[in-house]
């Protein structure tokens, strides 16, 4: 795999001199610096104030993919003339399989120089390029981005057979060796890049040691892809059998379309019906090639890899950035409007994980059958909707806690904590497997009153009715009375039928701020409602209603 | 949801074919070929026939000792249920655990006094229970609306009146969805009739006494009416819990004896007024 990068593209792409301090902001983060700023100290990941107070006169730009992506257009084009097969990874990063070119220009030095020259004529003025040559993607990439930085990659250069200027080479079979020795943040997995290094794996090398299976098994899918990357493999195991074509997509444009503005939304449009296509034979993409016809009949087609695998809002950015490069060019632009676009999966892996807005990370699991996924798909969508309406508190589901009271069983906790789609042992009543001593016994009550209502409870002579220390209520209950602002409601009194109780409960007497003492009885009223009262601190109030 | 067919046929239909098939054969036999050749057309299109069912015939179970409120043997799909009155709401748990399919999803919008617990015991999986705070009135009607697409059943008790524009829609879209709408407020704040109405009545709560004991069973009584098949006036006599803990069928000639049977059961709609959150948020 060769790859030409270019350093530090999106500063660029704004015309910035690299002796000019200067960074490109995503999310008020530093995302990409220019030399002079790196010297002042800005790093990547900083935030915005931070590199100004390292640099005062630092430019402060926005990220402009789609004008980093149309002004790389000119490279890829050129590198057209040396490969069929070119892969784009992204604004600034470009590479290609070796072996057909590798052969036709005599060998990997010869090849590395001429992608070089090629680039070199291609990019703006001021911009730099570098070229490597590996045996995966991965290994290409970083040492590509190693050239100049032999202090970080120490052991890089034993493995190296050729590192000037501007190209690396590292000969067939010593990718695993070159990588040996990288730290192992550039796999840029910062959940797992932190639990291994806290496992003492600080370099690829060291991670690659450990057997596969371990590792699948410690850290799933992801650790997986990671522990393939460290060997110098790429991610995912090359499926050589060619995807059907059948499995293409394509947009007619009536009339055809000269301006980027007017195909964004069919591009959208056909990237949904594109992912639509794969998913549902369980495919995933990962390598997509776009195909621009116009109407006099010019073709331009391009492979855009990725390293995962390409949902379709990324399918569509890279359908718009491929159109919009052409169609912006100032050399080769097309002689007429954009007449057909065809998405075609060129590599595809099956797809694992469900690939929905609420679950990060799609691993598949509980013993769910396909059908209650769906479903609960479908909920986990429109749970999404009305979170974005309500606020994300708004919606919840119910988990078993032990508790005494019928109230104080079950929590509600926010539907974003959890993943919906999964089986959830926490709502099942076998969950609590404890007995709790002074619990209610079945049924309990329909309806709940936080705010409980207060009431009085009085006996046959209207004296009040507690429940004293031994958990005994002192005497028999007669009468209910409602209050409102500690006085009774004329309407408000009633008769009671029958009562059982109490069940008296004390919680955290080992703590005295947060220590209660509570009992509980169960009333029946003369017109045959059922309630439960509850005392604490000599106050009754209606905590439930058997509804 | 499950739904069933009902055994109910259309005589008229099934019989004729029947009749014609058979006199066809018998009288042609084998000098005409040709029509056995259509008899066996029939007897193809009958079974196509029979595999389609009309929307009347499909119904969503309710619990056995319900079935007789509901003259088609179940309820229609997409139609909306009021319930009120003393044990409403247990009526309404019943129902919603009778109706759900395995996977299917229960909504509950602007309930928060809802016993979770109660409805666990009635065979509710807490698992499939969404349960989302009272909305600010203005989206009232989107929220439901959006979970009409998603989930089988929704429970609702609306803050204020409904429009009668957005009731209109909603219900529309919960025919078209299939999805049940509960009103545990028994309509009260639905501008439209419901589809189905239940009043439930305690006659008397069984298993306390004067101080000892615990409450464990009720029996009630279930009255419905409602609009085209519902509008007879029914009325059944269940244990509501029975003493399994879920509906049970009462046995009118011993248990209702000594039971008045027109009470009231009204319950203290003083308490019922207010009330919020009940659950421990966390």
């Amino acid at each position: 795999m060769a790859v030409i990068w270019c350093p530090d593209w999106p500063v660029i792409t704004w015309g910035v001199p690299p002796e000019e301090p200067a960074a490109v902001l995503v999310a008020n983060r530093v995302f990409a610096t220019s030399q002079a700023a790196r010297d002042d100290g800005v790093v990547v990941g900083q935030r915005r104030r931070q590199a100004q107070s390292l640099c005062p006169d630092i430019a402060m730009l926005n990220r402009d993919v789609d004008r980093e992506a149309r002004l790389f257009e000119p490279v890829v084009a050129a590198l057209d003339a040396i490969t069929p097969r070119v892969e784009v990874a992204g604004p600034g990063l470009v590479g290609f399989p070796t072996r057909g070119p590798s052969r036709f220009f005599g060998g990997d030095d010869a090849l590395a120089d001429h992608m070089l020259n090629t680039a070199l004529v291609a990019v703006p003025r001021r911009a730099k390029a570098r070229v490597a040559i590996a045996d995966g993607t991965f290994a290409a990439h970083l040492a590509a981005k190693a050239i100049g930085l032999p202090s970080t990659y120490e052991k890089a250069s034993t493995t190296v057979s050729r590192s000037s200027g501007a190209v690396t080479i590292i000969p067939a079979g010593g990718s695993a060796d070159f990588l040996s020795g990288i730290n192992i943040a550039a796999l840029e997995m910062p959940a797992l890049v932190e639990t291994l290094s806290h496992l003492g794996l600080r370099t690829l090398g060291l991670f690659a040691q450990l057997s596969s299976a371990d590792v699948v098994g410690r850290f799933g899918r992801d650790g997986q892809l990671a522990h393939r990357l460290a060997q110098g493999e790429d991610g995912y195991p090359p499926d050589l059998r060619r995807p059907a074509l059948d499995l293409a997509s394509t947009w007619t444009f009536e009339p055809p379309v000269e301006r980027i503005e007017r195909c964004a939304f069919a591009v959208k449009v056909l990237a949904d019906e594109f992912n639509q296509a794969l998913s549902s034979r369980g495919l995933a993409c990962t390598r997509v090639g776009i195909e621009a016809e116009t109407e006099n009949g010019e073709i331009q087609k391009r492979l855009w890899r990725h390293a995962g695998t390409l949902s379709a809002a990324a399918v569509a950015d890279r359908a718009r950035w491929q159109l919009d490069g052409w169609l912006n060019q100032s050399a080769g632009r097309p002689s007429s409007g954009i007449l057909r676009l065809t998405l075609i999966p060129d590599e595809v892996v099956p797809a694992v994980g469900r690939q929905l807005s609420l679950s990060g990370h799609g691993f598949s699991g509980g013993g769910l059958s396909i059908d209650s996924k769906a479903k609960a798909d479908d909920v986990s969508r429109v749970v999404a909707r009305l979170q974005a309406l309500l606020g994300s508190d708004s919606i919840t589901v119910p988990e078993f806690r032990g508790g005494v009271g019928p109230g104080e069983q079950l929590a509600l906790i926010p539907a974003v904590a959890v993943n919906l789609a999964e089986e959830r042992p926490a709502a099942d009543k076998k969950w609590v497997v404890e007995p709790w001593p002074g619990q209610l016994p079945m049924p309990s009550p329909a309806r709940f009153y936080v705010d409980p209502v207060p009431v009085e409870l009085l006996d046959a002579n209207g004296e009040l009715v507690t429940v004293n220390a031994r958990g005994e209520i002192t005497d028999t209950p007669f009468e209910l009375v409602m209050l409102v602002g500690h006085r009774p409601v004329s309407s408000g009194t009633k008769k009671i039928g029958k009562w059982a109780g109490p069940w008296p409960s004390e919680q955290r007497w080992w703590d005295p701020l947060t220590s209660r003492r509570q009992a509980r009885l169960q009333v029946v009223l003369e017109d045959q409602s059922a309630h439960l009262l509850i005392i604490e601190r000599g106050t009754w109030s209606i905590e439930a209603t058997y509804s | 949801m499950i739904m069933q067919r009902t055994s109910i046929q259309k005589p008229s239909l099934n019989t004729d074919s029947d009749s014609s098939g058979s006199n066809n054969s018998n009288a042609g036999g084998s000098t005409r070929p040709s029509l056995s050749a259509t008899d066996s057309d029939l007897v193809a299109l009958k079974q196509r026939v029979a595999s389609v069912s009309l929307r009347s015939e499909c119904y969503v179970a309710v619990p056995e000792p319900l079935r007789m409120l509901f003259p088609t043997g179940g309820l229609a799909p997409g139609s909306s249920i009021g319930v009120s009155g003393d044990g409403g709401w247990s009526v309404a748990f019943s129902l919603v655990s009778a109706a759900l399919s395995p996977d299917g999803w229960i909504a509950i919008v602007g309930l928060e006094d809802l016993g979770l617990l109660a409805a666990s015991e009635y065979g509710i999986p807490l698992d499939r229970i969404l349960v989302i705070e009272t909305p600010p009135a203005p989206q009232f009607a989107s929220v439901v609306a959006w979970l009409i697409e998603a989930v089988e059943i929704v429970c609702i008790n609306p803050a204020q009146r409904v429009k009668g524009v957005e009731a209109r829609r909603l219900s529309g879209r919960a025919r078209e969805q299939q999805t049940l709408l509960f009103h545990l407020d028994g309509g009260r704040s639905w501008p439209q009739a419901l589809d189905v109405s239940l009043t439930a009545s305690t006659h008397r709560w069984e298993g306390t006494g004067q101080g000892h004991g615990r409450l464990q069973r009720r029996l009630v009584s279930v009255a419905a009416t409602g609009r085209r098949s519902m509008a007879r006036y029914q009325q059944a006599h269940v244990w509501l819990p029975g003493a399994s803990g879920s509906i049970e069928a009462a046995n009118s000639s011993t248990e209702l004896d000594g039971t008045e049977l027109d009470g009231t059961g009204k319950g203290l709609d003083f308490a019922m007024t207010r009330y919020r959150a009940p659950l421990v948020r966390e």
